[in-house]
């Protein structure tokens, strides 16, 4: 069981994430709305050894108040036996004070926090029957954000691929995760960034890709100095930043679809900081897909490009340094051509990039490689290949 | 004829067994190749006969050494670098200690540039013997590393400047640079299929033969102007490693031919030129001193973040000579700015603190942890 102590909506959000799952709140105005929205709550201060003592010591405690009352409540669990407690905190110089409590691990955004609590149940093992026997890795579906990662067979582990023939007997190695989600359907939903320029372009683009994935389509129009969109409940003017902010919050958008005239570096960061963004030329089709890697963290990357190849095929990943293949290895129902720099890494990307893609996946990051800011600029702008930004 | 191609056998053979020997006793191959030079040379053998090929040779492992030592920036850990502003601090406090004892001692301002300069290479492998290379401390001792020793570079190059002519062509040569940066970058992303030649193993070795056309280029625009080729051989290799900013293949076969033919003649040439006697000691043993002092005092500004005795061998370690101290001797001598004893005594005191700063580096730094 999950115990989560704290107040707002912190504790929705972690809560919501988590089976089972209970919220002990002290503030009974915000124990009373968590209630409302259909939170188990208990209104009560967990500081308290008595309250505590009700729960079994196996529970995990997760500590999402303020510093002191955490640590407050740290000390009474440990003397109570609890073993499993984790804290989230905004401030690394509490790290040491929590440390010295026993509390196993901060995490300072509520991401991470869930990161680390459900990559505890993410590996699974599945036994094959012999209702899968003979079938190809490629049509066993394992649901959309899991994927096999590795067959064992005869006290072996073997490397999966697509073409490889399941035997009875075997056990294959999935692995579910929300990365896993994004490199099979990344895109649910797509806003269309419209500012007066080139805006057919961006629809057309836009509309080939929420056919192709499924996804749904939001639309922000640039009215005078506000945008105007059809986001639930939004429809008045709205602040791009704060439409953006909403969507980020609500989890509701996957992509951007958007155009840029000219380099502007700090609003193409601030996009793709909040979500992947996609600088269009009008295509109808990529028949032709580049990916470089030149991130220090090339998942994101990886993962686009997987996503990719599995509704549009053909995708080459360019990897800068060799030591990026490692981040290979676990890659199963899609196939990736996989080219290393073998010269100069920049000098070769922009050899890639000028054989004709219709769209290149690129980091704005840039902070592996030695590829020029004004290169990878000069990139972004072109105006022969979409280009699709990541973090 | 016969006898200049024996002294450039023996010099090879000595390039050859130096880095060998230097393994076993452990300094850099430098050294040993100066004080095999000085064993042969003019003081004890006088084996080693000043010649026509020889002079050509040493003087084009001299220029090689300035291109090397130019591609060899990595302006990518400069502009990364953490704490950029403090680390100028740190060279412009320095380079004003030095310039201020330069002249307390009476000394050419020369020295002053000499005094500040920094052995990057010894910085980083010191470093990296001892893992530090990737922490903090390791990092900024790298930055400051490499901004000291592209600032005395060129200061180095404009110092040798004579005359409005010579500082105006000096420019002329600047704007050229400029020029072929913003060129070489256009062409990177106009040709790119022919700038890939470059790197890749093709039978011609085309990014051989450009790499030293561009800097034999430039060498041979700054003596066209006047000005001491150095500033053209450094800027050359600045050049390459900005528009490039890497370029593995290329840059070891450039280094094979540098520091395995031309580089080694010029150093066991220098060595061989030595002839010291007793008067230089006190001159030696005072450079040190200044040396130390001028690195150890712009240190303490590190203090704060790394406790004293970690920015005193923070300026221990910054004040190791090498390669380019040497460079800027040698160079000095032709122009005449030092006399051949004081070209001696400023060598013997690079090989000492060269052999001397590391290791203090080392016990200052390990005792406090």
């Amino acid at each position: 069981m999950n115990i989560i102590i704290g107040s707002g909506e912190k504790v929705s959000v972690i809560a919501s994430k988590l089976s089972d799952s209970l919220i002990v709140d002290r503030n009974p105005e915000s124990a009373a709305n968590l209630e409302f929205k259909g939170f188990n709550v208990l209104n009560a201060d967990a500081s308290d050894a008595e309250i505590l003592s009700k729960f079994d010591t196996s529970s995990r405690l997760i500590l999402a108040d303020d510093d002191e009352f955490n640590l407050k409540v740290a000390r009474v669990a440990k003397t109570l036996g609890f073993e499993d407690i984790v804290a989230i905190s905004s401030d690394e110089s509490k790290c040491s004070i929590y440390d010295r409590e026993g509390v196993k691990k901060i995490c300072n955004t509520i991401d991470n926090l869930l990161n680390l609590l459900l990559e505890r149940d993410r590996y699974i093992e599945i036994p094959v029957g012999s209702e899968f026997e003979g079938m190809e890795l490629k049509e066993f579906d394992p649901g959309e954000d899991c994927t096999v990662v590795s067959v064992f067979r005869d006290g072996k582990v073997l490397q999966p691929h697509p073409e490889m023939i399941v035997q009875k007997g075997d056990t294959l190695g999935v692995i579910c995760g929300e990365e896993v989600r994004v490199s099979k359907n990344p895109f649910n939903a797509i806003l269309i960034l419209e500012r007066g320029q080139r805006d057919d372009e961006i629809v057309v683009e836009a509309e080939m890709l929420a056919k192709r994935f499924s996804a749904s389509i939001i639309v922000f129009q640039k009215k005078g100095n506000a945008y105007a969109c059809n986001l639930r409940g939004y429809s008045d003017k709205i602040e791009l930043e704060e439409a953006i902010d909403i969507l980020k919050k609500s989890d509701e958008l996957d992509l951007i679809v958007t155009s840029l005239e000219e380099k502007n570096e700090g609003a193409l960061k601030n996009l793709v900081s909040k979500f992947p963004t996609l600088l269009v030329t009008g295509r109808t089709d990529y028949r032709k897909i580049l990916a470089i890697a030149n991130s220090k963290c090339p998942d994101k990357i990886i993962n686009m490009a997987k996503a990719f190849s599995r509704f549009f095929g053909n995708v080459k990943v360019l990897l800068l340094e060799k030591e990026q293949l490692k981040h290979f290895s676990k890659f199963t129902e899609t196939e990736l051509e996989v080219k290393v720099s073998e010269g100069n890494p920049m000098v070769d990307a922009i050899k890639e990039f000028k054989s004709g893609y219709d769209l290149t996946i690129l980091s704005i990051k840039n902070d592996l490689g030695n590829i020029d800011r004004d290169i990878l600029w000069k990139m972004i702008l072109d105006k022969n290949t979409s280009v699709l930004v990541v973090d | 004829m016969i006898g200049q191609f024996t002294t450039i056998a023996l010099i090879s053979f000595i390039a050859f067994i130096a880095p060998l020997l230097a393994e076993r006793v452990r300094v850099p191959a430098i050294v040993l190749e100066i004080i095999l030079g000085a064993i042969f040379g003019i003081s004890f053998l006088n084996l080693i006969q000043e010649s026509e090929w020889l002079s050509f040779l040493s003087l084009f492992g001299l220029i090689f050494l300035m291109f090397l030592s130019g591609l060899e920036i990595d302006f990518d850990v400069i502009s990364k670098g953490r704490d950029v502003l403090s680390v100028i601090a740190f060279f412009l406090i320095s380079l004003s200690l030095a310039t201020f004892f330069s002249f307390l001692l009476n000394l050419n301002l020369f020295y002053a540039i000499i005094l500040t300069n920094v052995a990057v290479g010894v910085v980083v492998s010191s470093l990296r013997e001892m893992r530090l290379e990737k922490e903090k401390f390791g990092q900024i001792n790298i930055v400051a590393a490499f901004i000291t020793d592209f600032s005395t570079m060129f200061l180095l190059s404009l110092y040798f400047l004579s005359g409005i002519n010579q500082i105006i062509f000096a420019f002329l040569i600047i704007a050229a640079f400029l020029a072929a940066y913003r060129f070489g970058k256009l062409a990177i992303w106009y040709f790119p299929n022919f700038v890939s030649r470059w790197f890749t193993d093709e039978p011609s070795e085309i990014g051989v033969r450009g790499s030293l056309a561009i800097m034999i280029l430039f060498v041979g625009l700054s003596s066209l102007l006047g000005v001491e080729a150095i500033l053209g051989a450094f800027l050359a290799g600045v050049l390459l490693s900005l528009t490039f900013r890497g370029g593995k293949k290329l840059y070891d076969k450039l280094y094979g031919m540098g520091y395995g033919f031309f580089i080694p003649i010029f150093f066991i040439k220098t060595g061989s030129e030595l002839n010291l006697t007793a008067e230089m000691l006190s001159l030696i043993l005072t450079l040190l001193l200044v040396s130390f002092a001028i690195k150890i005092v712009p240190s303490l500004i590190f203090s704060g973040e790394f406790g004293t005795r970690s920015a005193v061998a923070m300026g221990l370690l910054q004040s190791t000579k090498l390669s380019l101290t040497i460079a800027g001797v040698s160079i000095a001598v032709a122009a005449s700015v030092i006399s051949r004893a004081e070209a001696t005594a400023l060598i013997s005191f690079t090989v000492i603190s060269c052999l001397l700063s590391p290791t203090l580096f080392r016990m200052v730094y390990s005792t406090g942890k």
